[in-house]
């Protein structure tokens, strides 16, 4: 059994992370974690799948494509069983690992992230929430049903909302289907997160040739996997040039630990893992060890030195 | 609310023992397991890894066996790519099997009284469930024709004369579909206690509907197939409606076995077909 040593650890937001690998929000669900007990271990800290204020049911079949080397098509439509569920069941389990927890929420107006924020205030499991991780995937009713993500207003107020009532940290997740992430990624700033992850699925679809139909009944869906690592990085390095002092989570294809290496040195300071974990959950385990190698024979004291480091 | 496993997961490292034809497009796969010997449930499922990494996705299958702790029997289908990458494995190549997964069947009390109902590799899970029985029940087979009649002399083995094959072409056994076949012996669903299907999501449907009328005091449980990225919870790609709840079940681990009633068959969120689970290969 290896143990993991302080050289992966890092600080951001004001948050002590053991590792710098976070599963990314979707990856994993709470009971999951009971099953796969080396990942204490080797993660840094855990964020939740997205939930929203009520339970959703989600998309209808099918709901995920396979895309052979490149990654899958997913349009799972945010099936949760609503925050007071999540805050009641999945927590203390998830509090168990003793790591933090990211708690990522989605909502449909401003009024809504703020309505969560305070319930989760005021939930007596509330508490075992480190941070708050906001899903801007969601039509904003209140802005004529516009992405959350891609509308610098509609993120600044959904940021403003949010911090007002909750005081440990936020960070925003950017969607890449913008024509301008840094000016998405500054008004999430000026709202008040205190970190920025990036990036959240790219718009695609696929064609089923042997139906002539689309694959997947709503047909636009979240690409991930090694196919968007490219824009991930390329995102994450223009987030980090105008915002250095802001904390990114670097988050899109991440498969082994050359990508994890690739992400901190664009300028994140933590990563999440995806999509991989769908067919090897145990990849934590092999990444974590893969990292310390790297560190070791680098000589480096801490791995957080090599965030932003291909800027200078 | 369903109970879901806490037991840790395991990644077996595997080699090929055989990998036979059984049928007309259809391949009978045995594992074996190089690290910890491997047992599961009647029902329970694997996600085989496949060599090619470019495939993003394991498979899910249905244990067809587990003829000796350690030994996975895979009764499958060439239907695109992936498969028919499964097809070109030969004794002795590696693979990677996570598993068991889900939940299995729940065992008849009175297994004389079973009725096992397959369709296609459907027939796989049913195959393992009446072998483990103290006695065997009868066993209902449909396929669309008679070159897809696999496992038939294993199936005799367990069923004997109990085995009740039904062709869509009529080229062998009883000419229709599983379907007719129950409604031309009523008898087969009059006398059974618990019924046990697998099949194409439709077949089912449609078997269902079926022994509710001929039987109503039949308890019938089901296995269904679904798209199925992950197979352990994580990805909420494999759901299906409920009759008694809001919120769809996750196939891989509150199944993939499920009390007929529980599901809510007449939605739309239900797939189509339980076959097209990959993508085609052009060739085919």
């Amino acid at each position: 059994m290896h143990t993991v040593t302080p050289v992966l650890a890092t600080q951001a937001a004001g948050i002590h992370f053991s590792n710098v690998l976070l599963n990314a929000s979707g990856a994993f669900n709470a009971p999951l974690f009971n099953q796969l007990s080396q990942l204490n271990r080797n993660l840094g800290g855990i964020v939740t799948k997205t939930v929203t204020h009520e339970a959703w049911a989600g998309n209808p079949q099918a709901r995920t494509v396979e895309l052979p080397g490149i990654g899958m098509l997913n349009s799972i439509g945010l099936q949760n069983p609503g925050l007071m569920a999540t805050l009641a069941h999945d927590l203390p389990i998830l509090k168990a690992f003793g790591l933090p927890v990211l708690l990522s929420i989605s909502a449909h107006s401003s009024a809504e992230f703020a309505q969560m924020a305070e319930f989760v205030l005021s939930h007596p499991n509330g508490n075992l929430v480190e941070a708050l991780e906001l899903n801007l995937s969601c039509p904003n009713v209140e802005k004529g049903g516009v992405h959350f993500g891609s509308a610098a207003d509609s993120v600044r107020e959904a940021l403003q909302a949010v911090t007002a009532v909750f005081k440990k940290p936020v960070f925003a997740k950017l969607t890449p289907n913008v024509g301008d992430i840094v000016s998405i990624g500054g008004a999430a700033v000026e709202g008040g997160a205190v970190g920025l992850t990036a990036i959240n699925t790219v718009l695609g679809a696929a064609i089923d040739i042997r139906r002539k139909k689309p694959c997947l009944p709503r047909v636009s869906a979240g690409y991930s996997g090694p196919g968007i690592k490219p824009i991930a990085v390329h995102a994450i390095w223009n987030l980090h040039k105008h915002f250095p002092e802001i904390p990114i989570i670097g988050v899109g294809g991440i498969s082994t630990a050359e990508d994890v290496l690739e992400f901190l040195m664009a300028g994140a300071s933590l990563v999440q893992v995806g999509t991989i974990c769908f067919r090897e959950p145990m990849i934590f385990q092999r990444i974590t060890e893969q990292l310390q190698a790297y560190c070791q024979a680098e000589g480096l004291a801490s791995i957080a030195e090599l965030s932003g480091c291909a800027h200078e | 609310m369903t109970m879901i496993s806490s037991t840790p997961l395991s990644d077996h490292a595997c080699q090929v023992v055989f990998n036979r034809d059984c049928g007309r497009g259809l391949k009978w796969l045995r594992l074996k397991t190089l690290d910890a010997p491997f047992t599961c449930l009647p029902g329970q499922f694997v996600m085989l890894d496949l060599p090619d990494p470019r495939f993003f996705f394991r498979r899910p299958f249905s244990v067809l066996d587990v003829p000796e702790p350690g030994l996975i029997d895979i009764y499958y289908k060439i239907v695109g790519q992936g498969t028919a990458q499964m097809a070109a494995l030969t004794p002795d190549d590696a693979m990677r099997c996570l598993g068991p997964l889900g939940i299995g069947f729940t065992p008849p009390n009175e297994p004389e009284k079973a009725l096992y109902i397959g369709g296609g590799i459907g027939i796989a899970p049913l195959y393992q469930l009446g072998k483990s029985m103290s006695q065997a029940g009868r066993c209902v087979y449909g396929v669309r024709d008679a070159a897809e009649i696999g496992l038939k002399s294993e199936l005799q083995q367990v069923f004997g004369e109990q085995l009740y094959i039904a062709t869509d072409n009529g080229l062998a056994g009883f000419h229709g579909n599983v379907c007719q076949l129950l409604e031309n012996q009523p008898e087969l669903a009059l006398s059974a206690q618990t019924a046990y299907i697998c099949g194409p999501t439709r077949m089912m449907q449609a078997t269902v509907e079926l022994l509710n009328r001929l039987n109503p005091d039949l308890k019938v449980q089901v296995s269904l197939e679904e798209h199925m990225p992950c197979g352990i919870g994580a990805c909420t790609g494999c759901v299906v409606p409920r009759a008694d709840q809001y919120l769809p079940s996750k196939v891989c681990v509150e199944g993939p076995v499920f009390d007929a009633q529980a599901i809510r068959w007449e939605s739309d969120l239900l797939p189509a077909s339980a076959f097209c689970l990959e993508a085609p290969a052009c060739t085919q």
